[in-house]
């Protein structure tokens, strides 16, 4: 384990010891919103669309990546459940 | 952190699967949605990229990290057994063809050995595991919720091919083990009576 791997660690236990979930949430939620814009103002393909909402169901979901091939029958995709502190919240805003 | 880390593994993906995009399900979080509300979700998720999308299942890969790989694990199970009270059937041959578990959630007991020996090396702690553990499902505890405690002899038809991910040092190192021995077992007695 590196010394930058032991600090993150420490830090992270830190928060979710001193922090209750709802603030471990609304902090990652900042985090990945920042982290969002980054991808979005550097679209790498234009192939490619980013973060796109999924919209009408019942389930909250975005297409983190979708390929302009997804309507085709040899379409690949990988579903992706998270664990509990990452949420997206993209949907709502 | 965490997007960076997909996109690295998508572009993982796409030199062997090319092209493939990313389904990312933001369920809902307890105790808002306590169980099995994650798990409804995740079906009518998957329900809606076969149906919907016309997504063929074989070109479908299904995996998650931490309570995401327990979740994982419950849609696996659903497909084979459905959950009582999911009204959603999905045939089996309509299972994921594959399934990736990154650090999965798989007991909520937490009382292995890894639990206290890498106490100081994990990001999360017990305390707070159990917090959240409760606060989602109560005092339940059945095969979709702990499914390091469900009988192993299923997960050979449960399953489509599996890659488990682990680090020596996180505090599920000891479950995650045992899940995939367990894995091991039933794969090598049906080798041996197949």
């Amino acid at each position: 384990m590196s010394l930058e791997q032991y600090i993150f660690a420490a830090v992270n236990r830190f928060l979710f010891i001193h922090l209750t979930e709802e603030q471990v949430v609304v902090l990652h939620t900042a985090v990945n919103k920042k982290t969002m814009r980054n991808i979005l103002e550097t679209q790498l393909s234009s192939d490619i669309t980013y973060l796109e909402p999924i919209t009408g169901q019942p389930f909250k979901g975005i297409w983190l990546v979708k390929d302009n091939t997804l309507s085709l029958p040899e379409a690949k995709v990988l579903v992706w459940f998270h664990g509990t502190a990452t949420q997206v919240q993209l949907t709502n805003s | 952190m965490f997007f960076p880390v997909m996109l690295d593994l998508y572009k993982k993906l796409q030199e062997i699967f090319y092209p493939i995009s990313i389904f990312f399900l933001e369920y809902t979080l307890a105790p808002e949605g306590k169980y099995p509300t994650q798990l409804r979700e995740a079906v009518q998720a998957y329900q809606y990229l076969l149906q919907d999308l016309n997504i063929d299942p074989a070109n479908i890969i299904v995996g998650g990290d931490s309570a995401g790989g327990n979740l994982t694990l419950q849609l696996f199970r659903h497909i084979n057994t459905p959950h009582p009270e999911i009204p959603i059937v999905i045939p089996a041959s309509a299972k994921p063809s594959k399934c990736i578990l990154s650090s999965p959630w798989l007991c909520m007991d937490h009382k292995a050995p890894s639990y206290i020996s890498n106490a100081k090396y994990d990001l999360m702690t017990v305390t707070n595991l159990s917090r959240s553990a409760s606060r989602w499902k109560g005092n339940i505890s059945d095969d979709f919720t702990d499914p390091l405690k469900a009988s192993y002899e299923g997960w050979s038809s449960i399953l489509s091919p599996t890659m488990v991910l682990s680090g020596r040092l996180e505090l599920f190192k000891d479950d995650i083990q045992e899940f995939c021995e367990n894995l091991k077992k039933v794969r090598s007695r049906r080798r041996a009576t197949g």
